[in-house]
């Protein structure tokens, strides 16, 4: 059996910052096989950026990774110093950034950017990084003479597509891609994940996607994993995760999800309060149970562990065996009234 | 029936400053016209979406009917009152009938103000109660706006309050001097999903208890579909279709309308979205002078297209559509 | 952060120390600083090196250094607060029309800022001085026509930008005016920059009234420390007399420093927030 493309196992990274330690990344686990597309969902403040800084290992000087294991083919990238790191970044693993903006350099043209990623890691003459540059950008649906153009002279979508260019340059197993059509219109969205998934069974490479938009996970992959205050708290095959979730928070997530093919009639709820500070969390209970309508004593007790629903799927959750009952109660609104969540353990004092 | 907002023929132009903007309009003396005719109404109660993508002119509508800026030709009328060359006295009478809300929480309230200085800001300028009176409107303004426990946010700076929580402080603001027209520019976009519906909900709630009529804009068609009674979508400068809700967003006839409904993502794993062909989109669009606009992208483009401007022709019951296909 | 708001501290507490100086001077000091100072014998005590009676030692007209240079951090410290504050409001000001109301308000405002910002202050303000009087007022007051462009050139850049922020359109949709806009909604986000400016500007002024009295063009009737540094160097003995002239320049190299530290800690802190995500 081959082993899995990238494999995150009990994957945990700090900042340090003044308060104390921003946990962002906190016992992050999943697997993504070869030719398989998983979506990381989250929303902000989770941490799923931060799990893309460990296992790129391009971070800001505060960022350390505690301790698990990046198995990418095999090979635990966590220890590996910078020039390991360097020969694996765009060959084996590219990245398409968030921000289109600010991932171009201004003062280069963008043909000229995607060359120097081509040269720095290929011995191409420049004749013929040029000629990949101009095939790479074709491929994408931009015509090759925009190679000329500088970053600003690009609309928000067109940017977005050099940056995938660059990203694909050099045929790498995994592209991570990070919010990629955050800022940009449905109709350019949608020719975007287009044209990835058409270079994707070309190339033979996986993604890694990281949105906030469960509607572009359903769609673009096989795997997800839900990540909630720095944790993954549900983690399975999309068809099952996104149709039978187990976790309160996706539950939530899923009720909470507008979408046109929805009855109008029925109401979208609301988690109520916001996701608990990554600064110095407490390790001794449930990081949801401030939101979590079905939170119980023992939620506040102990952490929980990551238990099995099903083959491939699994939830983070102490009452995973009410999960029947948890699903029909989450598609209520009274469920999610503010009032009626407790917020802290029934009975005894507000911390 | 009395409409409390009616817009004939609202045109806003835009002198252009930059060569991708003279680029766009298609004209050498650079002129972005940014909205281009658009008439409508909205009733007591309605909430009426306002669909587009970055560039369509959905913004500056908005900006227009809040009097932000002066239309260029057109007539308004809020309440029966031509607001159009409103100044002075009357322009400041006009922000008690009308407020907006905005896309960024963060960039919305002034982070040198507390809670309570936002929110009593409109009372101050606008007189509307002595100064013991001030802080019972300021706190009814902040429970109508969804704000529990509002004793503990009086004193609090916008910096120590979440997304939501920011979002709701603009209602606030906005709900204080009881107006009759609510334009929220996107009041969602910039909030994660799981707070999204908090005020989406708030939205309903306005209208329907408070009889608020409110315009939604949104480049989201979902969240229109679950908020809006009329929805209507905007393609550079001009409506395209107008209509009920479902009908404009289950069923679209304009072709624009079509692509976009077709081009969104659905949370549903087993559905399959039928995808629409690849083509390279012509990112900097030009306006196009003569003829439909759309015609440059449109799969079904005739001769009429590139001659004739369609005008909006009935196509159902309450249902408008801009296009020779009709 | 930690180290920048130290070096921040180290400034703030150099500038009480001397405003405390400034403010205690009269009963600091031992002698009266234009006091002919003569020893037991009746000899005028001349160029007299540091000693118990005389801390920093005597000038050639046998007065006390020491004396000198605490009556002098009053008037330093005067002439550079007063610079500053009217540097403020003037730059604040112009900064704020200019950038809220643009178009011609700006035009005309920036074409002043331009022209005075070629003119250059030390030689201005002593051809002004020698038509009007020679006195710290004129000083100050010529200080705060010359320097107040580059903070109406920071505070327009700023307004600028808040301008468009959606809270000043929120504000400008519950009827406020221009005026009550300018002052409540966006001068208290420009106030930060504006202090920093004040700092620098402070630091601007003792500098350029010491270059001015240095040259000979200072108020007579004040001691300052530039007018003790041209007492020196007209004296011809300044090399003989290292206790005279180290002082001042010392004091005035320390002040200027403690609030480039103050300022440039305050530019730190004004820097906006980073959004909590």
């Amino acid at each position: 059996m081959e082993p899995p493309l990238l494999e995150c196992v009990d994957l945990r990274a700090h900042y340090a910052v003044k308060s104390g330690r921003c946990r962002a990344v906190d016992g992050i686990g999943f697997r993504i096989n070869r030719g398989e597309n998983m979506g990381l969902v989250g929303e902000s403040g989770c941490g799923k950026s931060s799990v893309v800084r460990a296992i790129i290992k391009v971070h800001p000087r505060n960022f350390r990774i505690d301790s698990g294991k990046v198995l990418f083919k095999g090979r635990d990238l966590v220890p590996l110093g910078y020039e390991e790191m360097r020969k694996i970044r765009w060959r084996e693993i590219s990245l398409i950034p968030q921000s289109a903006m600010n991932a171009l350099n201004p003062v280069y043209k963008v043909g000229h950017q995607i060359q120097e990623v081509i040269l720095e890691h290929e011995g191409l003459a420049a004749k013929e990084a040029e000629k990949k540059v101009h095939e790479l950008l074709a491929s994408l649906g931009i015509d090759p003479a925009r190679a000329d153009a500088y970053p600003h002279q690009l609309s928000g979508g067109m940017k977005q597509r050099v940056n995938i260019a660059m990203a694909l340059a050099l045929r790498p197993s995994l592209i991570i891609a990070d919010e990629p059509t955050t800022a940009l219109d449905v109709l350019v969205q949608d020719q975007i994940f287009q044209r990835i998934l058409e270079k994707q069974k070309q190339l033979d490479c996986s993604m890694l996607l990281i949105t906030h938009d469960i509607s572009l996970v359903a769609e673009n992959c096989d795997q997800v994993a839900v990540m909630y205050a720095g944790k993954t708290v549900e983690r399975g095959a999309v068809e099952r995760v996104l149709t039978h979730p187990c976790h309160p928070y996706t539950l939530g997530l899923k009720n909470a999800f507008p979408s046109i093919r929805r009855p109008k009639d029925q109401p979208l709820i609301s988690i109520p309060k916001s996701p608990p500070s990554l600064i110095d969390p407490p390790d001794d209970r449930c990081r949801f149970a401030t939101r979590c309508p079905f939170a119980t004593s023992i939620c506040w007790e102990m952490e929980p562990e990551a238990l099995e629903v099903e083959p491939g799927h699994m939830a983070a959750c102490h009452h995973l065996e009410r999960v029947e009952e948890m699903r029909e109660k989450a598609a209520m609104v009274e469920t999610w009234d503010e009032d009626a969540i407790p917020g802290w353990p029934v009975g005894k004092e507000r911390p | 029936m009395n409409k409390v907002v009616i817009v004939k023929d609202l045109k806003k132009y835009f002198a252009a400053r930059t060569q991708m903007a003279a680029l766009l309009s298609g004209r050498p003396s650079g002129v972005i016209r940014a909205v281009d005719g658009v008439s409508f109404d909205m009733g007591h109660g309605e909430i009426l979406g306002l669909v587009g993508e970055s560039g369509s002119g959905k913004s500056t509508i908005a900006r227009v009917l809040a009097r932000l800026e002066e239309p260029d030709s057109g007539e308004i009328w809020v309440d029966g009152q031509r607001i159009s060359d409103l100044k002075g006295s009357g322009l400041k009478r006009f922000y008690r009938q009308v407020q907006m809300i905005f896309q960024d929480p963060y960039e919305s309230v002034n982070p040198r103000f507390r809670v309570y200085d936002v929110v009593v800001e409109p009372v101050k300028v606008q007189k509307m109660a002595p100064r013991n009176r001030r802080g019972d409107l300021v706190i009814d303004a902040l429970k109508r706006a969804g704000l529990k426990r509002v004793e503990e946010y009086l004193p609090k700076f916008p910096h120590q309050l979440s997304g939501g929580e920011r979002q709701r402080l603009s209602i606030a603001r906005a709900l204080v001097v009881g107006p009759k027209v609510l334009i929220a520019d996107e009041p969602v976009s910039m909030l994660d999903v799981s707070i999204k519906a908090g005020i989406l909900n708030l939205l309903k709630q306005l209208s329907r208890v408070y009889g608020m009529t409110i315009m939604y804009i949104s480049h989201d068609l979902s969240t229109v579909k679950y908020l809006c009674d009329r929805v209507v979508i905007m393609y550079l400068g001009k409506f395209v279709e107008i209509g009920r809700a479902e009908d404009v967003i289950d069923q679209p006839r304009h072709p624009y309308a079509q692509a976009l409904q077709a081009a969104i993502p659905i949370p549903d794993p087993s559905h399959r979205r039928p995808r629409a062909a690849l083509r390279d989109i012509r990112e900097a669009r030009s306006v196009v002078l003569e003829g439909c606009r759309y015609r440059k992208e449109c799969p079904r483009a005739m001769d009429a297209c590139r001659a004739i401007e369609p005008v909006m022709r009935p196509v159902g019951e309450d249902h408008l559509v801009a296009c020779h296909l009709y | 952060m930690a180290r920048r708001s130290r070096l921040g501290l180290a400034g703030l507490l150099m500038i009480v120390s001397f405003v405390s100086i400034g403010l205690l001077a009269h009963v600091i000091a031992p002698f009266d600083p234009m006091e002919r100072c003569y020893d037991a014998s009746g000899k005028l005590e001349r160029l007299q090196p540091p000693s118990s009676k005389h801390l920093l030692g005597t000038t050639l007209y046998g007065r006390d250094v020491f004396s000198q240079i605490l009556i002098g951090t009053r008037t330093v410290l005067l002439v550079g607060f007063l610079t500053a504050l009217f540097v403020a409001v003037i730059g604040m000001n112009v900064g704020l029309f200019s950038g809220y109301f643009g178009g011609w308000v700006d035009n005309l405002l920036m074409r002043i800022t331009d022209l005075l910002f070629g003119v250059p202050v030390v030689p201005t303000s002593i051809v002004a001085l020698s038509i009007l009087t020679r006195s710290m007022w004129w000083i100050i007051f010529i200080m705060s026509l010359l320097y107040w462009m580059s903070t109406a050139r920071v505070v327009r850049s700023q307004v600028l930008s808040l301008r468009e922020r959606p809270f000043i359109d929120a504000a400008r949709m519950s009827g406020a005016g221009p005026l009550r806009i300018m002052y409540k909604h966006i001068a208290p986000n420009v106030l930060p920059q504006v202090f920093v400016h004040g700092a620098f500007c402070v630091a601007w002024s003792i500098t350029t009234e010491a270059s001015i009295s240095f040259l000979g063009f200072g108020d007579p009737r004040s001691i300052s420390w530039g007018t003790i540094l041209h007492d020196v160097f007209s004296s011809m003995v300044m090399y003989k007399a290292w206790w005279w002239f180290l002082p001042p320049g010392f004091c005035i190299v320390l002040m200027v420093l403690s609030f480039y530290l103050l300022g440039r800690a305050v530019e730190e802190l004004a820097n906006p927030r980073l959004r909590e995500e």
